[in-house]
C-alpha cells in the first residue's frame, strides 16, 4: 500500500464526507446562507456540552455505585462495552452505506489505486466519523474518573492510547458481517428488497431485545434485581462477557504496573491483528462484492408482446405518484421514512403496557379524557409524524442531479411543490390513520372525536408539511454522492424538527392554561386560529418566494 | 423560432462570463449545430434556453416567448437532452415517460403510438418495463431521446446529442432530426462532432470564451475564416485559434 495514494484517497473522502469544500464554496466564497452555519455553530456550542453533562452525570452514578460494590473502574467497562455496541451499530450501517450504495466507488474503482489503498482510506473515513462520536460520549467519562481517582499522568496516555484502538475490533466484525452481506446481497440480485428486510430485522431485533429485557425486569422485579445483585461481585467480567477485550482495556486503565501494559498491549495486539485480518479477507472479496453490486441487475421479464400500454394522468398527481414510487423504491427511505409509522404506536402502547395497568384501566383513564384534547392530540399526531417520516423536508433534496428532470418540464413551482406535497400526505395520511386507528380501538377513545381529530389533522398536517417543502425548496441539498445523506445529513430535517418542537410547545402551553382553567372547548377555537395560520403561512410563502425559488436552484 | 439577444450569464464567484453578450437567431425549419471548445459557454446557453439556468441579462424568446418571464409557456415548446441524462433510476421506462405524457398533457391514442414507434425505432420495447437502473448508457440516451419527442417539441434542444449512441442509433437519430425539421419545427444541438455537424447542420454558430464568434452556413463560416473549400474541422481550428493543441 502507498500511503501517499492512501492520503490522497482519503482526504478527498473526508472532504466528500463532511462537504468541506461544498461548505467553504457557499459560506466563504458565494458568503450565502451564513445564518446556517452561525446556528450550526451555536447548536454544537449548545449540544456537545449538554451531552457531555449528561453522560458525566451518569458517570457519576455508576462510580458511585461501582464504589459501593468496589470495583470503581465498572464505569470504564460500562464505556467500553457501549462504545462497542455503539460503533458496531452506527458502522454496520456506515460500512454498507460506504461501500454498497456510494457512488464514488464507481469514481474509485477505475483509478489506478490498488483494492487495499481503497479500502483503507474508507476505513479511515469510518473511523474519524466515529471518533467523533466517541470523543462526545466516551472522553468525558474517562475524564471525570481520573480526575475522581486522582490517577497519574500516565493514566491518560493510555486512556489516549486505548481510545484510538477503541472502536477498531466493533468496526472490523462489522465491516466483516457486511462484506459477507454483500456478497450474499449482490449474488441475490434482489439487494434492495435485502437491504429493507435487513433494515427492519435490526430494528425489531433491537427493539426485541428491550421488549426482553423490560418484561423481565417489570414482570419479576424482585427477581431481576436479586441477580442484579448476585453479579455485582464481578461487574468487569460479566462487561467482558458481552465485549472480552473490554476487559483488557478496563484493567490496562485502571490497574497500574507491569499488568497494566500487559493488558494494554493485549488489546493493541488483538485490534491490530483484527484490522489485519479484515484488510486480508476484504481485499480478495471487496472488489468481487462491489464489482458485482455494480453490474446492472437485468429483469428477466418475458419479452413484452407487441405494444406497451400507456396511462394518462393529472400533470401533478403523476408527478405525485413519481415522487412516491422513488421513496417506496429506495429502501434507505423507505426505513426512515416509514418506521416511525409502525414503531412509534407499538413503543407507545408497549411502553404503556409494561407499566402493568390493564387496558380497560387505560381505555377508562383515555376515554375520560375531554374530546377537545382528543382533537388536538390526534391533530398534532398527523402534523408529527408528517415530519418524522422526513418526506416532506426533503423531497427536493432527495431528488439530487435528477432534479434537471422537474426543472425543464413545463411545471411551475407551486405545481411541483404541489406533486410533492400530495406525495408527503399520502404517506403520512395512512401511516398516521394506523396508528390514530390502533389508539382508539386499544384505549376505547370515542369515535367522533377521533374522526374530527383525524380530519383536523389532515388540515393541519397540509399546513406544517407545506412549510417544510417550501424549506426545501429553499435550500436543497442536491449535492450528494450516497442518497441517504440527503435525508441523514439534511439540516431541512432538523429546522422542521425545530418548528414543530416550536408548534407543540405553543399547542401545548395553551392546552395546559386550557386545562387549569376548565376552559378547553374554547382551545378549539385558539388551534383553529394555529391551524389557519400555518395554512396561510405556507400558502403566503408558496406564492410569495416559491416560483423566485424554484428558478434560482442552481 | 429561437432569438437570443444580448444574453449575460456569469457564474457566482467565477472572474469571467460564461457567456458575453451572445445574441442568436435560429430560425424555424432549421437544424442549427452549436460548436465551440470546452468550457466555451454551449451548455450554459442551452441551460439558460431550456430554463435550467437564469440569464443574468439579456432575453431568449422561443417562438416570442420570453423563458424568463413565462418559463413555463416556453417549456411546453422545448424538448431537451442534457449531455448526461441522468434520468430517474427508480422508475421502469414506460413510467418514465408516461410521467413526461402526463407533464406535456399528450393523449394517450398520440402517446401511446409516439411511444411505441420510438421504442421499437431505437429497441427499447422489450426493456420498457424494466427499471432504467438497468440500462446502459446509450440505453438511457435513448430513452430521454423518445422522452423529449414525446410531444413533438417545436424547438428541439440536444446538448451532446450523439455521445453513447451505436452508429446505427446515430445513424436513425439524424433521420429522426431531419424528419422533426420537415415537420416544421427546430433543432439546436452541440457537438463536438464536427463531420456530423457538417454533413446534419443548415446553420451552425461556433461559441468561444462565452461569445458567438461565427454563425452562418458552411460556406458562410469558411468565408468568414478565410478558408474556401476546407473541412469544419479547419475552420473551427482557425476560428477558435487552439490548432496547435487540437483540443475541440
Amino acid at each position: 500500500m502507498r500511503f501517499k495514494k492512501f492520503w490522497t484517497v482519503y482526504k478527498t473522502l473526508i472532504n466528500v464526507h463532511f462537504g468541506f469544500s461544498a461548505m467553504k464554496d457557499l459560506y466563504f466564497r458565494r458568503r450565502q446562507r451564513l445564518w446556517e452555519l452561525a446556528l450550526v455553530a451555536l447548536a454544537l456550542i449548545i449540544s456537545i456540552p449538554s451531552i457531555a453533562f449528561v453522560f458525566v452525570n451518569f458517570a457519576i452514578g455508576i462510580l458511585e455505585f461501582g464504589s459501593m460494590v468496589g470495583e470503581p473502574e465498572i464505569v470504564l467497562s460500562v464505556s467500553i462495552v457501549a462504545a462497542a455496541v455503539t460503533t458496531f451499530t452506527f458502522s454496520l450501517g456506515l460500512v454498507i452505506s460506504a461501500f454498497y450504495f456510494s457512488e464514488d466507488i464507481k469514481t474509485l474503482i477505475p483509478l489506478p489505486l490498488n483494492p487495499l489503498e481503497v479500502l483503507t482510506a474508507k476505513f479511515a473515513t469510518i473511523f474519524t466519523t466515529e471518533y467523533l462520536v466517541l470523543g462526545v460520549l466516551i472522553l468525558p467519562l474517562w475524564i471525570y474518573y481520573g480526575i475522581k481517582l486522582g490517577e497519574p499522568a500516565l493514566y491518560y496516555v493510555k486512556a489516549l492510547i486505548g481510545f484510538v484502538f477503541l472502536p477498531v475490533l466493533p468496526l472490523v466484525a462489522a465491516a466483516l458481517l457486511s462484506v459477507v452481506l454483500m456478497r450474499v446481497v449482490n449474488i441475490s440480485k434482489r439487494k434492495d428488497l435485502f437491504t429493507l428486510l435487513g433494515g427492519l430485522l435490526l430494528v425489531f431485533v433491537m427493539i426485541g431485545g428491550q421488549l426482553y429485557l423490560q418484561m423481565q425486569a417489570i414482570q419479576n422485579p424482585e427477581l431481576f434485581m436479586e441477580q442484579l445483585l448476585a453479579q455485582t461481585t464481578n461487574f468487569v467480567k460479566l462487561f467482558g462477557k458481552a465485549f472480552p477485550p473490554s476487559v483488557w482495556l478496563t484493567r490496562a486503565l485502571a490497574d497500574s504496573g507491569a499488568s497494566s501494559f500487559t493488558n494494554l498491549l493485549l488489546f493493541i495486539g488483538t485490534a491490530a491483528a483484527g484490522f489485519l485480518i479484515l484488510l486480508l479477507i476484504a481485499e480478495k472479496v471487496f472488489y468481487k462484492s462491489v464489482i458485482l453490486g455494480m453490474e446492472a441487475s437485468r429483469a428477466s421479464r418475458k419479452k413484452a408482446a407487441g405494444n406497451v400500454e400507456v396511462a394518462s394522468r393529472s400533470k401533478v398527481f403523476s408527478l405525485a405518484l413519481c415522487d412516491l414510487k422513488l421513496f417506496i423504491r429506495n429502501p434507505s427511505y423507505t426505513l426512515n421514512g416509514l418506521i416511525s409509522y409502525v414503531l412509534l404506536p407499538f413503543l407507545l402502547v408497549f411502553q404503556q403496557l409494561t407499566l402493568n395497568v390493564s387496558l380497560d384501566e387505560l381505555a377508562g383513564y383515555f376515554g375520560g379524557f375531554h374530546p377537545s384534547l382528543i382533537i388536538v392530540v390526534c391533530a398534532l399526531y398527523f402534523a408529527v409524524m408528517g415530519m418524522m417520516s422526513s418526506m416532506p423536508s426533503t423531497p427536493f433534496s432527495r431528488e439530487g442531479k435528477y432534479l434537471w428532470n422537474l426543472r425543464s418540464l413545463p411545471v411551475s413551482a407551486s405545481q411541483a411543490m404541489l406533486a410533492k406535497l400530495v406525495s408527503s400526505q399520502i404517506v403520512n395520511i395512512l401511516g398516521s390513520l394506523v396508528g390514530v386507528v390502533a389508539f382508539a380501538v386499544m384505549f376505547k377513545l370515542p369515535l367522533l372525536p377521533v374522526f374530527a381529530g383525524c380530519i383536523w389533522g389532515i388540515v393541519l398536517s397540509t399546513g406544517t408539511s407545506s412549510l417544510w417543502v417550501f424549506l426545501d425548496l429553499l435550500r436543497p441539498m442536491l449535492n450528494w454522492t450516497n442518497p441517504i445523506k440527503a435525508v441523514k445529513s439534511n439540516l431541512n430535517v432538523i429546522f422542521s424538527m425545530v418548528g414543530m418542537l416550536g408548534l407543540i410547545l405553543l399547542v401545548g402551553s395553551r392546552a395546559a392554561h386550557h386545562l387549569k382553567t376548565g376552559t378547553l372547548t374554547m382551545m378549539l377555537v385558539e388551534f383553529s386560529v394555529i391551524t389557519l395560520m400555518v395554512l396561510a403561512l405556507g400558502y403566503g410563502l408558496w406564492k410569495a418566494f416559491g416560483e423566485n425559488a424554484y428558478k434560482s436552484i442552481v | 423560432m429561437l432569438s437570443i439577444k444580448n444574453v449575460y450569464k456569469k457564474y457566482q464567484g467565477a472572474d469571467r462570463f460564461a457567456v458575453e453578450d451572445l445574441s442568436l437567431e435560429v430560425k424555424r425549419g432549421e437544424i442549427f449545430g452549436f460548436l465551440g471548445p470546452n468550457g466555451a459557454g454551449k451548455t450554459t446557453t442551452l441551460k439558460m434556453i431550456v430554463g435550467l439556468l437564469l440569464p443574468d441579462r439579456g432575453e431568449i424568446l422561443v417562438d416570442g416567448t420570453d423563458v424568463v418571464k413565462d418559463p413555463l409557456g416556453a417549456k411546453k415548446k422545448i424538448g431537451f437532452v442534457p449531455d448526461n441524462p441522468d434520468l430517474y433510476q427508480r422508475l421502469t421506462g414506460i413510467e418514465y415517460l408516461n410521467l413526461i405524457g402526463d407533464v406535456f398533457e399528450v393523449d394517450s391514442r398520440t402517446r401511446k403510438e409516439r411511444i411505441n414507434h420510438y421504442l421499437a425505432m431505437f429497441g427499447l420495447t422489450d426493456s420498457a418495463r424494466d427499471l432504467i437502473q438497468s440500462y446502459s448508457h446509450g440505453m438511457q440516451q435513448k430513452l430521454a431521446l423518445t422522452a423529449a419527442l414525446l410531444h413533438m417539441p417545436e424547438l428541439f434542444v440536444l446538448d451532446e446529442p450523439m455521445v453513447g449512441l451505436d452508429p446505427k442509433s446515430s445513424h436513425l437519430f439524424k433521420e429522426i432530426m431531419r424528419e422533426h425539421v420537415d415537420r416544421g419545427n427546430t433543432v439546436l444541438f452541440s457537438t463536438h462532432i464536427l463531420e456530423t455537424a457538417e454533413r446534419v447542420c443548415d446553420r451552425v454558430g461556433i461559441i468561444h470564451h462565452g461569445k458567438l464568434i461565427a454563425c452562418g452556413t458552411m460556406d458562410e463560416l469558411r468565408a468568414q475564416a478565410g478558408r474556401e473549400g476546407d473541412t469544419l474541422e479547419k475552420v473551427f481550428l482557425e476560428l477558435t485559434e487552439e490548432g496547435e493543441d487540437g483540443e475541440v
